[in-house]
């Protein structure tokens, strides 16, 4: 019987081998350490593109972008994380586009507010600074929308949800709805005090798959 | 499009700004109804309307006698709007969970299949045989009714196909596709003919021209584009109504195209627009859009389909 490298890991904190710091599980212990090895990982679950996807958003300058300017409304939001393929490599350099509603639940559709193009660096990692999305009649669950493109990868299209969104009553896995279509998508935030304001921020990995 | 339009009863209206009754919307038949129906569309041939209400029923009714047919295809989640086609034999639907039946006029279920993926659009090409699907994350893909299989599936560069039709001859796929492209496909085996260039935003819909010559498509810019069926080519804009446009119907009989405009927060009805493509101006029809749950065409030109009351449905002629 083989064992996999999983079960191996799990067995090593069952029987003492690896000890864990309080809090933390063994089957999050474990997955923390597979990733930090580069294996596999599952692909970032798809989702609608639209509507109000539009191109031509001007590049921001490297990995970085900020969507929110100064005096807008809402919470400030910092959205940080790396791209991968399922093999657990690192995607250098993949060209990202998000956008999302204001805090008024309203798209820019004649401008590009709120919309930036990024390219993630060579180490795959990207961030950008925006506002929590509004909500808006049409749809039930704040959502950033992503779009990645990678040579010799997927397009990847999907969006990020908000574990904090009073929509799932602070229970995603209990509250998910049709409106959003993976818990996978749902990410915990974290708030903290800046020097005048609060402020949230979230990450976001986004794994693409391989042609 | 996630998205849940057509349930326009229930909300606030937004109004008539901008209307203009050059047109006249005259009814031509009454329709008595049974359930909520929030969604309706024309048959092809003209002779049939077919709607889906919120118990996932479909209501199918001959626009001559008035008699009316329900039935359940057993689908196991809500449908989009736009994900039903029907002609003189076949009704087409499709669920957000990705469900799709071919049913009979009947009501029989003759093919059943599951894409595992929500569906948003279908539409019958005019002799039947073929079925066209679109859904929420994928390009179109196009159907054998009889075998109830795909024939195949078009690409796009990242997109999912919104509005997707078949042009009279059988022999050509139009797609209105999330990455801004219009496209055109060989019906036959799916080689792509053309990618024309779009507007900075998504296109939703497409609609054929009767002689097969001319595409109408409109989006999320809020006008209508005249392309040429052959190449792609714009050959004319309507102005702007400044809301996305939904769906798009040509007229068999003139140079008017159809509208349904909706509200670009709520994605509800916000207006019914009309384009004489010989003029530049899209015009909004003096009809409550609160009221609409559909568009057409029958052999004598364009139809609306409205609720004028729970238990009630409107098919007006718009001349």
């Amino acid at each position: 019987m083989e064992f996999s490298r999983r079960d191996l890991l799990l067995s090593s904190v069952a029987i003492g081998v690896i000890k864990l710091s309080p809090g933390m599980t063994a089957a999050s212990a474990v997955e923390s350490w597979l990733r930090a090895e580069g294996d596999a990982r599952p692909a970032t679950p798809i989702d609608q593109l639209g509507p109000f996807y539009r191109k031509g958003t001007p590049k921001s300058e490297g990995h970085s972008a900020m969507l929110r300017a100064a005096g807008d409304p809402g919470l400030p939001l910092a959205v940080s994380g790396s791209v991968y393929n399922t093999r657990g490599a690192v995607v250098p350099e993949a060209k990202i586009e998000v956008w999302q509603t204001n805090h008024h639940g309203k798209y820019d559709i004649t401008g590009y507010r709120y919309r930036a193009l990024l390219l993630a660096s060579t180490k795959g990692e990207y961030d950008f600074q925006s506002v929590m999305p509004g909500h808006y009649p049409a749809r039930k669950c704040q959502h950033i929308h992503f779009l990645v493109q990678a040579d010799g990868h997927k397009p990847l299209v999907t969006q990020m949800y908000f574990a904090s969104d009073p929509i799932f009553k602070g229970d995603p896995r209990k509250n998910m709805n049709d409106d959003c279509p993976s818990i996978e998508l749902v990410r915990p935030i974290l708030l903290s005090d800046q020097a005048t304001t609060m402020a949230a921020s979230a990450t976001f990995e986004l794994v693409m798959e391989p042609l | 499009m996630r998205i849940v339009v057509f349930s326009a009863l229930l909300l606030l209206s937004l109004g008539f700004a901008n209307t203009v009754p050059a047109q006249t919307v005259r009814s031509m038949t009454k329709l008595d109804t049974t359930g909520e129906v929030y969604f309706a569309t024309i048959c092809n041939g003209g002779e049939n309307a077919a709607g889906v209400d919120r118990e996932k029923a479909i209501h199918l009714w001959n626009l001559a006698t008035g008699q009316q047919k329900l039935f359940k295809a057993d689908l196991d989640t809500q449908i989009d709007p736009g994900a039903l086609a029907c002609d003189r034999k076949t009704i087409a639907v499709g669920s957000i969970h990705g469900a799709v039946a071919l049913l009979d006029l009947e009501g029989k279920v003759r093919k059943r299949t599951e894409l595992k993926e929500e569906i948003t659009g279908m539409a019958l090409s005019p002799d039947g045989r073929k079925l066209t699907i679109s859904t929420a994350n994928s390009p179109v893909q196009l159907w054998d009714v009889a075998s109830g299989s795909r024939e195949w599936q078009g690409s796009t560069t990242f997109a999912n196909t919104y509005g997707a039709r078949i042009s009279p001859d059988g022999k050509s796929v139009f797609a209105a596709d999330g990455d801004t492209y219009v496209r055109a496909y060989s019906a036959t085996d799916g080689k792509l003919v053309y990618a024309a260039e779009g507007d900075l935003l998504e296109p939703f819909d497409v609609s054929v021209s009767a002689d097969g010559r001319t595409i109408a498509v409109a989006g999320a810019e809020g006008r209508v584009e005249l392309r040429e069926s052959a190449s792609g080519k714009i050959l004319k804009k309507s102005s702007s109504c400044g809301n996305p446009i939904f769906l798009v119907t040509m007229s068999p009989t003139s140079p008017t195209v159809l509208a349904l405009i909706l509200d670009e927060m709520t994605l509800h009805p916000a207006g019914i627009g009309y384009w004489n493509t010989n003029t530049t101006e899209l015009k909004q029809l003096a009809v409550d859009p609160k009221t609409v749950i559909g568009m057409g065409s029958d052999a004598k030109g364009l139809l609306l389909v409205r609720q004028e009351s729970p238990a009630t449905l409107s098919v007006d002629r718009v001349e």
